[in-house]
């Protein structure tokens, strides 16, 4: 895999897991600023006609219920399936932008600065619950423009500087926005290298039998799809139990390791090879045998053993070859084969 | 509540008995102060140069009282305010100051910007400085990345905007309180998130680390994490003026086995022979896969009793289903102790990998 690729991969998952998350805590963020909202608009109005029952205001009231409404409703939306994970987040931003509309309906008929500092805490949160540059970026744009539409026809105060502060509460929330990317993309990192541990094997790098078996569906149905052969190689380390007996087990690593190395080095880029046994190594390949001796050849002086390791020991690799056809032959049966090939092979030498 | 997320991102199972609390929680922790640590100067420095630039724009766009006339004092106040938060950032890079200070730090600079702030409402009588400290409220939690320092700060700052909003003559009083408390509430429910993000990354490298030193077929320790684990041990032992056990297991004629009735049947082998080997042992012991056919525990004290031991062993080793009547796959054991001061681990396993040999024949 080329570094290109693998960083399309990575970023890839990264957006997965990104969108995972956004629609995970969608719903409950909508809900939940909701009820915060329907909340904070009751205690002010029993504040009000405790302390002030002149200035209550029974329209504002209502733009509260309907924004209310809009935030429960896009939380409900969000909790089903009926949108895409990838529009989520603009659904999301849909619901902010009429929030907001709402909060500017207010400033206009109150003409009070209060409804505007709501605005400003409407950004900052959006920052942080959006997840996505270009919903955010939408949202933030809307709603300062519309901003300065308001500001310019019924002010409330100098203009700019109240235009600044949308521009200001729209920063920190890209700031806000920007840090929880980092933390998310480091989780969708951490969670890919998990993925990756599960599959390799540690001590020679090459996926264990889990990995193989998860990877077998994919060629499967390509050499299907292409008509093509299926053929697999089975490499035994020769004495390896002896050697772990005798050199101890940090010697039998690298010489286990080593196998691994050749075996790897002797294949091409797409076949898969994989750590089948202790001493085992199993190769699968779409496409014509490669040729016995040749190969053996190839792996044979791909087999380097170096420095103090190479007296103590000559490990030998053994190899034995199979190959079949998708719709007739198991994987199973072809690994039976190559190791059975693998035990004549060695015995007629 | 907790329904409402729904399923976690992170899947992976997590034997839960194999996972003590108080690490997990130190792992968060260190997750999170590291974190915290990296974003901590770069927010500062951002929010240093943006409080200069809106300085800046602010002087350009003229004043704002209704006297027409430039309120220098102001201007001062945010440039002095914006140098303590560059400083700071600049310290924090360069490391001087240790990780476990920093949320307290970070918590009060942005306080004294808040206060400063506030104390511009007064100076100015307009709702726009207040409205900047709002912004900040709302932005502290998720930014703070700790409960307490942000805590602590909300309640300094509310209390300021609270003498603040009482005493000025422009806005409404209860109203301004309320946005204040507002702000506070979202600054909460965006901690409660960025929280929830990192805890799964802590919980996920944490795996990770264990994956590396763990034996994926069985669970118990591989090589590599037992010889990891030696030292403390062996350390351990030496302080207590204890003795260092080894008990080697060998699973008998899995070779056979794998190449009879496949691997996978090997493996299923493998772990029963792990599972019956872990029952058997303190919890405290350390149990291992040393070779494909080998389990090597690893204990502090004494030997445990060599008869009783293997009866135990034996009497654990069960095979259920299907494979029950396949293949009397027996657990032969060695033991071996000895002193930290003066055997090696090396010795020790040699020496109970040989007794494991002597005791076989000689059954």
């Amino acid at each position: 895999m080329s570094a290109m690729e693998s960083v399309d991969v990575r970023d890839a998952h990264r957006r997965d897991v990104r969108l995972a998350v956004a629609a995970r805590e969608y719903p409950l963020i909508l809900i939940l600023g909701g009820i915060v909202l329907l909340a904070f608009r009751a205690v002010t109005v029993v504040l009000t006609q405790l302390l002030d029952p002149a200035r209550q205001n029974s329209g504002e009231n209502i733009t509260y219920l309907v924004m209310a409404a809009v935030l429960f409703a896009a939380g409900f939306l969000l909790r089903t399936d009926a949108v895409p994970v990838h529009a989520r987040p603009w659904v999301f931003a849909l619901a902010a932008i009429l929030m907001g509309m709402g909060l500017y309906v207010n400033v206009i008929f109150v003409r009070d600065p209060l409804s505007f500092a709501i605005i400003l805490l409407l950004l900052c949160a959006c920052g942080a619950a959006t997840l996505a540059w270009l919903p955010f970026l939408a949202e933030a744009f809307v709603i300062a423009l519309a901003g300065l539409v308001v500001l310019d026809r019924w002010p409330i105060g100098p203009t700019m500087n109240w235009f600044m502060l949308t521009l200001g509460a729209a920063a920190v929330g890209a700031i806000i926005l920007n840090v929880r990317l980092r933390t998310v993309y480091a989780l969708a990192d951490a969670t890919s290298a998990l993925q990756r541990l599960a599959v390799t094997d540690q001590l020679t790098g090459l996926l264990n039998r889990h990995g193989l078996m998860e990877r077998l569906p994919a060629l499967w149905s390509a050499a299907g799809r292409l008509d093509d052969e299926i053929f697999v190689v089975f490499v035994d380390i020769r004495g390896l139990k002896q050697a772990n007996d005798r050199y101890g087990h940090d010697f039998g690593d690298r010489a286990i390791q080593a196998a691994a190395r050749s075996v790897r080095n002797s294949m091409r880029a797409h076949d898969l090879v994989a750590r089948w046994g202790g001493d085992e190594i199993v190769v699968i390949g779409m496409g014509r045998l490669p040729e016995a001796e040749a190969f053996d050849e190839r792996l044979q002086s791909q087999h380097e053993w170096t420095g103090e390791d190479r007296e103590k020991w000559v490990g030998e690799l053994s190899v034995g070859f199979a190959e079949g056809h998708t719709s007739v032959d198991s994987v199973d049966d072809l690994i039976t084969r190559a190791d059975a090939d693998m035990y004549r092979r060695r015995h007629t030498r | 509540m907790s329904r409402l997320w729904g399923t976690p991102v992170l899947s992976i199972p997590v034997d839960p008995s194999s996972e003590d609390e108080p690490s997990v929680a130190a792992d968060r922790e260190a997750v999170r102060l590291s974190i915290a640590a990296g974003e901590y100067p770069r927010t500062l420095l951002l929010v240093g140069c943006l409080l200069l630039v809106f300085t800046a724009l602010t002087y350009l766009a003229g004043p704002t009282d209704d006297l027409g006339q430039h309120n220098y004092s102001i201007h001062v106040i945010d440039v002095a305010v914006a140098a303590v938060i560059l400083v700071t950032a600049y310290l924090m890079r360069r490391g001087t100051i240790p990780v476990r200070r920093r949320p307290a730090l970070y918590s009060a600079v942005l306080t004294l910007f808040g206060l400063a702030l506030l104390y511009e409402v007064v100076l100015e009588q307009t709702p726009l400085s207040y409205a900047y400290a709002v912004i900040l409220m709302c932005s502290f939690g998720p930014s703070t990345l700790a409960w307490r320092p942000f805590l602590i700060a909300s309640a300094v700052l509310l209390a300021g905007a609270v003498a603040v909003a009482a005493t000025w003559s422009v806005g409404h009083t209860l109203d301004w309180i309320l946005v204040a408390v507002a702000a506070i509430l979202v600054s909460c429910l965006a901690l409660t998130v960025r929280m929830r993000s990192i805890y799964a990354l802590a919980d996920a490298t944490a795996l990770a680390r264990r994956l590396a030193t763990m034996d994926q077929l069985t669970g118990v320790l591989n090589r590599h994490g037992l010889m990891a684990r030696v030292p403390a041990l062996w350390a351990q032992a030496e302080r207590l003026d204890e003795s260092v056990f080894v008990v080697f297991v060998d699973i008998r004629g899995l070779k056979q086995a794998n190449d009879r009735y496949g691997h996978e049947f090997g493996d299923r082998a493998i772990q029963t022979a792990a599972r019956a080997v872990v029952k058997s042992v303190r919890g405290g012991d350390l149990v291992a896969r040393w070779g494909g056919d080998e389990i090597v525990v690893l204990g502090l004290g004494r030997l445990p009793d060599a008869e009783a031991f293997d009866q135990r062993l034996q009497s654990q080793h069960e095979w259920t289903g299907e494979d029950e009547g396949k293949w009397a796959g027996g657990l032969s054991v060695g033991f071996a102790d000895g002193l930290p001061q003066t055997d090696s681990v090396d010795d020790l396993i040699r020496r109970a990998d040989a007794e494991m040999y002597r005791r076989r024949l000689s059954h």
